[in-house]
């Protein structure tokens, strides 16, 4: 499933039109001394039950841990030990080692040495490629060469169609675009302008479109920012 | 730790200092998962089947085609024809041959993976000059010995110079035939490549108005 997004154009028209990722994939192979093909695998090596800070926390007495490794094995999961992990997702375990599948988030802010000056929860923030109502056009229009010395573009996209009627819409922002060199800011909110948000509870990005037009052909990018580039004042 | 980072232009060299932009930063922020009663959690794999693996507990080795593991030393980075790939050496203490000023197109091919501030220990003042109109540069950048090449973007604007270590993007034309289908292909997930979150969009402030 690709991702989608609802974009709206300088005409007041909008479509939710598909986002394909542009990441060259890796290329290389690997393959031993002798040639023959070889793959990175991971297998378990230790469960939240077998961990060694699970086992410390379990027996806080090095010889009461001792004693239980010798005449027990807990830190030896027959069923988990060794077996391929396969395809994992991210997930959470709480201040007791059980799963946690709706973590709160908190932010830390620290200073240079680390030390840890204030923090605040975090609302949940969903989503919002493809908001309910119509995004607006933000009006937003930067040059290229002005704006990829202003942000660091750390994600793309490709914007594709998924009917004819999208590509008309998708080939006309492209050429309007094209044809004034510039590069057009989307986002969420009242002006358009405001933070993407790709996953739920994910980093947000400021949005910006590329388009390009040849012939019957159309390119639209969609690249996402995630800071400006400053330089902190007092560095040397 | 800044890297020194040598680079030769029209016959000219220069001398910078870069370090990663987050290391720079006076303040930092990041984000913690708690439980419900306030306490920190911990991230942790999930297989597919819901066994939490915590960090330390996932073991990553090579394997041959009949299951017999490789050691890394003896594993070699090929080519996708079977070609071994040469190990290209790290590219600081040695001068780099800056090429440019490239077209932004170029920039724009490319997303970018980290980050660098940039003090000019020594700045050719025509490099200096051509940067400061809005040219953009490229440069081998490669910290450590790698099989593959590693494009970085030498860039300046009003705040200071930025090495921006990019990794190749590939977009293609589409026409109106070339309709995708929603359920083509699967998608990239968020990758974590920035290692504080100084870079919310709280601390951000894009300067549109004089652009508009």
């Amino acid at each position: 499933m690709i991702r989608q997004i609802r974009l709206a154009d300088h005409g007041g028209r909008d479509a939710i039109c598909g986002l394909l990722p542009v990441r060259v994939p890796d290329a290389r192979r690997w393959q031993d001394l002798a040639g023959q093909p070889v793959h990175a695998l991971r297998r378990v090596r230790a469960t939240a039950a077998t961990h060694p800070e699970a086992l410390l926390a379990q027996y806080p007495d090095p010889d009461d841990l001792a004693q239980a490794l010798i005449a027990g094995d807990p830190e030896w999961d027959p069923g988990a030990l060794g077996r391929p992990t396969g395809p994992c997702t991210r997930g959470y375990v709480d201040g007791d080692g059980q799963p946690c599948y709706a973590p709160q988030w908190t932010e830390l802010r620290s200073d240079g040495q680390g030390t840890v000056g204030a923090c605040r929860p975090l609302p949940s923030r969903p989503a919002n490629l493809v908001p309910a109502t119509p995004p607006v056009w933000s009006g937003v229009l930067l040059p290229r060469q002005t704006l990829v010395r202003r942000v660091a573009f750390v994600r793309a996209y490709q914007v594709v169609h998924q009917d004819a009627l999208q590509f008309d819409f998708l080939y006309e922002l492209a050429q309007y675009l094209q044809q004034r060199q510039v590069m057009v800011q989307i986002g969420s909110g009242r002006q358009g302008r405001g933070p993407l948000i790709c996953e739920r509870n994910g980093r947000p990005y400021r949005g910006f479109l590329d388009g390009r037009v040849q012939g019957e052909a159309m390119r639209l990018g969609l690249y996402l920012a995630a800071g400006e580039l400053t330089i902190p004042e007092g560095t040397p | 730790m800044p890297i020194l980072v040598e680079i030769d232009h029209r016959n000219a060299r220069s001398t910078l200092l870069v370090t990663p932009l987050e290391r720079l930063r006076p303040c930092h922020t990041r984000r913690v998962a708690c439980d419900a009663q306030g306490r920190p959690c911990r991230a942790v794999w999930q297989t597919w089947d819901g066994l939490p693996l915590p960090p330390g507990g996932v073991a990553q080795g090579y394997e041959g085609p009949d299951g017999h593991t490789v050691p890394r030393a003896d594993v070699v980075a090929t080519d996708a024809a079977g070609q071994p790939l040469r190990v290209l050496p790290a590219t600081t203490r040695r001068p780099q041959r800056l090429e440019g000023p490239v077209p932004v197109d170029e920039l724009l091919a490319h997303v970018v993976t980290k980050v660098y501030g940039v003090t000019a220990e020594r700045l050719d003042p025509a490099l200096r000059q051509s940067l400061q109109q809005g040219d953009i540069y490229r440069v081998p950048f490669r910290p450590r010995a790698a099989t593959g090449d590693a494009p970085a973007f030498l860039v300046e604007n009003a705040s200071g110079i930025f090495l921006l270590q990019a990794a190749p993007c590939r977009f293609d034309w589409v026409t109106r035939a070339q309709v995708v289908a929603a359920d083509a292909d699967e998608d990239e997930m968020d990758e974590d490549v920035w290692a504080a979150d100084a870079w919310d969009l709280d601390d951000l402030r894009l300067r549109e108005e004089g652009d508009r």
